[in-house]
């Protein structure tokens, strides 16, 4: 299930907050558990196993980490969760990537089937991994109460697409929780900020993008212009995405923590990282970066260091080398900035900063959104007047006169103005404003029922 | 004070939002579960998925869930006024364009051409001379008769800038190489780009031509292949409620509607009109049972049909035999009185051997008339030669 779909915004969350609000204490992990399979398990229920076995699985790994004491033990123990966990997210998700690669170097053909991707795969194994190292650092006591556990694996608003929530963040939560008025309210209000995004801006920018790219030949600044609107597109769909997250955690009753903080209004490279998708960097910060040693060595060590966990960040996008070459990219900018550009930086005007941010992170969306080299190539190459019909055309006008709405919103939106209004308005005239805000949701619903317009075209065979 | 009038207000706002937000879902899911289901829509012209059905089988494979998402879409409460808002909303952010069809001037609804990709053109290609190839040591002459559609010819109405395909282009292309293989091009072009501006030439909502289209295009057939023509036609009204498939897969101008016209001619020529799959006979062109539903363009031999054999009282020996598409459903009638029998192939539904067809009936002309954007994209002429 989709958040973004009629069924589930209208008939499964409504039931799920329902009786989640409704029954006394002892139930609510209940419902969330069962709310959380049946999430998992529409449309392709098979997977579901693998998720509860890797439950099982943590959850014993997690207890008897607490019971050992000898310090090798304990480490054999947590080396053997890691690997299981990281064998099972491997098969599923990088075993055609890997047999690809060596079908390509070594004179072998390897058959291979390849799996569908288990949804969550990749953020619930970074979770279940956050848990039992925590365990083994004693930073958190394990969770006796496998439902308890089950819950923090399984949990629906985050399973798809995020925020990494660490055990830590929500141990407490889990057994404790209380559900205000004012908090499902607040809940309410991120839900449809996120729906808004997703539905209304990044559906529509998306349209924008993939018409230009499927356009054969097209000019400079019309490229350009597809990829400012991936740029937004992406931010949009995943913040949105965040954003419902979020909420529907506080109508639960919880406090996940936050994933996006504006990342377009950077003045560079790293402030970018500290702004976008925060817990994964910060996943990959606290169990990869700081193990390495950090920036606690010496400079080539350090280098290496942050190519390490820059490449590991850009797999984890998807098995694929164009998300390898992302990360190694923002590896290597980093890099210079920390050792090269700092100074330079630094000299430079706040505009111009945020320009060349700007320009380097949609550079990096064309990385990005090309799984193929081919296609990556010719799209860089017409960025770069290589295969254009000129500098401008007529269709960029269009484009822009189809979308000015759209990309005007989708600027602001992305800087913290529009959000800042919204808040402030709340607080002067709270009819008005929740009006408006509902009102995005109720066209978010049309939108949502547009995209399921399918007339029959009886001039098409 | 201001800082607890604010506090006050900020819960105020919360709580609106969620008593506002509770009564929507309720009203919304007290419509789904109290409205009757519909089985079909006669805006989006389909069935409409009705509740499906649950078992072990259907909820493991997921055609359960796929099937009772398509069910909670299908019958959302007023679903088409959702569709309305959509598209108004749309239109006002500036929005020109729709599942591939402009909001135009004057009203036109305009579908975009695409050009086929180097490959699908051989491959259309493949098809001509594949039926060429089965004519060669007849007499059979071959004529293509290949119509530019609204987004070629009323150009000057598409929205400033509108990123189109090239169909003059591809019809330029198109016909030096059909003339490779002998088959003689009769160009429209020019005709509907020279013709007056107060015929209109397509429907507003639709992407066919109109009859004042057919009888130009009629009368330019006449005069590229040299044949006389003298008849006088009376123009009658068939429908003036015709709201057509551009509106219904656009969305847009959902409530306009157009005017279908047939021409009549003076001096009647008797004839039969007989369906072969069908196995049916009539004795006119027009289906009028087509009028009340809602693809009424189907008036002109109630739609397309594998197989449609004219014979008529005609003093011509002639046996013409067109290869077409919807587009010939309103011409054909005008060539009624100058063959002695036409037989009309669509070949997207034809399963027939075509070469025993062409000699069993004597075939002495063929034509080719399809619309630009068939021409461009439908490989089933290329099919029914292939085996």
């Amino acid at each position: 299930m989709v958040f973004s779909s009629l069924n589930f915004l209208l008939i499964f969350l409504p039931i799920v907050l329902l009786l989640h609000s409704v029954l006394p204490f002892k139930y609510k992990n209940i419902v969330l558990l069962a709310a959380s399979i049946i999430f998992y398990a529409w449309g392709e229920p098979v997977y579901v196993i693998l998720m509860i076995l890797s439950i099982g699985f943590n959850y014993m790994s997690g207890l008897v980490l607490g019971e050992l004491e000898d310090p090798h033990m304990r480490k054999r123990q947590l080396i053997f969760a890691v690997a299981v966990n990281l064998l099972l997210l491997g098969f599923f998700k990088y075993a055609g990537f890997l047999v690809n690669m060596i079908n390509a170097i070594l004179p072998l053909k390897i058959e291979f089937r390849s799996l569908a991707l288990p949804v969550g795969i990749s953020f619930y194994t970074f979770q279940a991994l956050s848990y039992v190292i925590d365990v083994y650092r004693k930073k958190v006591k394990p969770q006796e109460n496998l439902l308890n556990f089950a819950v923090y694996i399984t949990m629906f608003p985050q399973l798809v697409a995020g925020p990494i929530v660490k055990y830590s963040d929500i141990e407490l939560q889990l057994s404790n929780r209380r559900i205000s008025r004012a908090k499902f309210g607040q809940g309410i209000e991120r839900l449809l900020f996120g729906l808004s995004k997703k539905v209304l801006l990044a559906n529509n920018l998306g349209l924008l993008y993939e018409t230009i790219q499927a356009s054969g030949s097209r000019s400079i600044m019309t490229s350009w212009l597809g990829i400012f609107a991936y740029t937004l597109q992406i931010y949009f769909d995943f913040s949105g995405y965040s954003d419902m997250a979020i909420g529907m955690g506080k109508m639960l009753g919880f406090t996940f923590p936050e994933n996006f903080n504006f990342p377009y209004i950077s003045d560079s490279i790293t402030e970018f990282w500290r702004r976008w998708h925060m817990t994964l960097s910060g996943w990959f910060r606290e169990y990869v970066y700081i193990p390495l040693g950090g920036n606690r060595v010496s400079k080539p060590r350090h280098i290496l260091n942050l190519l390490i966990v820059w490449v590991l960040t850009g797999f984890w996008h998807g098995a694929a080398w164009n998300f390898i070459l992302w990360g190694l990219y923002y590896g290597i900018l980093l890099i210079l900035e920390k050792y090269i550009f700092a100074s330079l930086l630094k000299k430079l005007p706040k505009a111009a900063r945020h320009i060349y941010t700007m320009l380097l992170v949609m550079f990096g969306w064309v990385l990005f959104s090309n799984t193929d080299f081919g296609s990556m190539r010719t799209y860089v190459g017409t960025l770069f007047g290589i295969g254009t019909k000129g500098f401008l055309d007529l269709a960029f006008f269009y484009y822009i006169r189809n979308n000015l709405i759209i990309l005007i919103m989708g600027v602001l939106c992305a800087t913290p103005l529009i959000r800042n209004y919204i808040v402030r308005c709340s607080r002067k005239k709270p009819e008005v404003t929740s009006a408006v805000l509902l009102l995005l949701g109720i066209l978010s619903i049309a939108f949502l029922v547009y995209g399921t317009y399918n007339p029959f075209l009886y001039f098409r065979f | 004070m201001q800082k607890r009038k604010d506090k006050i207000n900020r819960k105020k706002y919360h709580s609106i939002l969620v008593i506002a937000a509770i009564a929507i879902v309720v009203l919304l899911d007290a419509g789904m579960i109290l409205m009757p289901d519909h089985t079909s829509s006669d805006m989006e012209n389909r069935t409409l998925q009705t509740f499906p059905k649950l078992t072990f089988s259907t909820l493991v494979s997921g055609k359960f869930e796929s099937e009772f998402e398509t069910y909670i879409a299908d019958q959302f409460p007023f679903r088409n006024k959702w569709i309305t808002l959509e598209s108004t909303v749309s239109r006002m952010m500036g929005k020109t364009e729709s599942n591939d069809i402009f909001l135009a001037k004057g009203g036109y609804l305009i579908q975009n051409f695409h050009t086929p990709s180097d490959e699908q053109y051989a491959s259309l290609l493949e098809g001509y001379k594949g039926i060429a190839k089965l004519t060669e040591g007849t007499d059979i002459t071959l004529n293509a008769m290949i119509v530019p559609t609204a987004v070629n010819i009323y150009s000057k109405k598409l929205p400033f800038g509108a990123v189109k395909g090239d169909q003059k282009a591809f019809l330029t292309q198109l016909q030096s190489d059909l003339a490779a293989s002998g088959i003689n091009w009769i160009d429209l072009s020019e005709p509907f780009a020279a013709c007056d501006k107060a015929t209109q030439l397509y429907y507003r909502t639709d992407h066919h031509w109109t009859s004042d289209a057919a009888l130009l295009a009629y009368q330019t057939y006449n005069k590229t292949l040299g044949l006389n023509d003298s008849t006088t036609y009376s123009k009658n009204i068939l429908s003036d409620s015709f709201k057509g498939t551009l509106s219904a897969s656009s969305g847009l101008r959902t409530s306009e509607t157009d005017e279908i016209y047939a021409y009549l001619p003076d001096q009647a020529t008797d004839y039969t009109v007989s369906l072969t799959a069908e196995n049916t006979k009539s004795a006119s062109v027009f289906d009028v049972q087509s009028l009340s539903t809602k693809s009424q363009y189907n008036v002109f031999f109630g739609g397309n049909h594998p197989e449609v054999v004219i014979d008529s009282a005609s003093e011509s020996k002639k046996v013409l035999m067109v290869f077409k598409d919807s587009y010939a459903n309103c011409f054909v009638p005008f060539l009624i009185p100058d063959y002695a029998r036409i037989i009309m192939i669509d070949p997207r539904y034809y399963t027939e051997d075509i070469s025993e067809t062409i000699q069993s009936n004597g075939v002495t002309d063929i034509l080719f008339l399809y619309n630009a954007n068939t021409a461009a994209e439908d490989h089933s002429l290329y099919q029914l030669t292939a085996e």
